[in-house]
């Protein structure tokens, strides 16, 4: 920021009106590299033990139910499933601010939080329900 | 002082719009299609909640949703939505080694661009037979 000229000198809410927000603005591009790493081993390690644990072992009721229940399975698939919607809400985020304009933009930001967060609760309820009440 | 109520008219600088774009360029393409998958992921991670959803309530549940994935159209879905998550990683990564500075010349991301939209395909085609040899259903 130059050095202000006399008649220029302007408060911060003044400077920052119409220049949008600051201090925060790589914070969502950072969180969105930093749950894409977080999602390679997880996403890696997910669909290798869904194939050869529990798809190649016929798939059926008993077989995913007890898959979940082993602690080592339910954590990391907590963790994935954290991570994923957390991820899934960066990236619609961006979606929605390029191809979502005027009025409806702001109620299209909200409802999508609602949709990620209400699904990352919903699945997180259903491994816990799994893994301590089944 | 000026008064705090009046916007600095400074238009703020915008995505250039899609038609700007040659969008069969291996760049371009390889861009609005890690978009294109990722959308696609948020709808196919329903799946898994749909499944952890029919565990949770019980063998009947889940012999609806099992009868619902092993019908054909599930199937050629589900497939759809295993090169998407290929591709997705492919180009993930390919993503984060850019931010490290790595294969971000022009001729590299062709290169790498190329590779990766044959590889999600050979990958999901690894899978797939992966999938048949153990006789497993996805």
């Amino acid at each position: 920021m130059p050095y202000p000229k006399p008649g220029e000198i302007k408060t911060d809410l003044g400077r920052a009106r119409g220049m949008g927000s600051a201090k925060s603005g790589t914070h969502h591009w950072w969180m969105v590299k930093v749950t894409a790493l977080a999602l390679i081993p997880l996403t890696l390690w997910f669909l290798q033990s869904f194939l050869f644990d529990v798809a190649a072992a016929g798939g059926d009721f008993n077989t995913a139910l007890e898959w979940i229940k082993k602690p080592y399975h339910s954590f990391p698939l907590a963790i994935l499933l954290v991570v994923n919607f957390y991820h899934a809400e960066l990236g619609g985020q961006e979606i929605i601010l390029d191809y979502v304009h005027g009025k409806a933009q702001i109620p299209a930001l909200i409802l999508y939080k609602f949709f990620c967060y209400g699904l990352a609760a919903l699945s997180l309820y259903s491994v816990l329900y799994i893994t301590f009440k089944m | 002082m000026s008064a705090p109520n009046t916007p600095i008219k400074k238009p703020r600088p915008l995505s250039p719009h899609l038609q700007v774009y040659n969008m069969f360029a291996i760049t371009s393409l390889t861009s609005i299609l890690h978009r294109i998958t990722g959308a696609a992921l948020v709808v196919g991670s329903l799946i898994v909640v749909y499944w952890l959803m029919a565990i949770s309530h019980g063998p009947e549940a889940y012999a609806r949703f099992e009868n619902i994935a092993h019908h054909p159209v599930s199937q050629f879905i589900l497939y759809g939505f295993l090169w998407a998550f290929w591709y997705q990683l492919l180009n993930g990564c390919r993503h984060l080694l850019w931010d490290t500075g790595v294969g971000f010349k022009l001729k590299t991301a062709k290169l790498t661009g190329k590779l990766i939209l044959v590889g999600s395909v050979l990958i999901t085609l690894a899978t797939w037979c992966v999938i048949c040899c153990n006789k497993g259903a996805l």
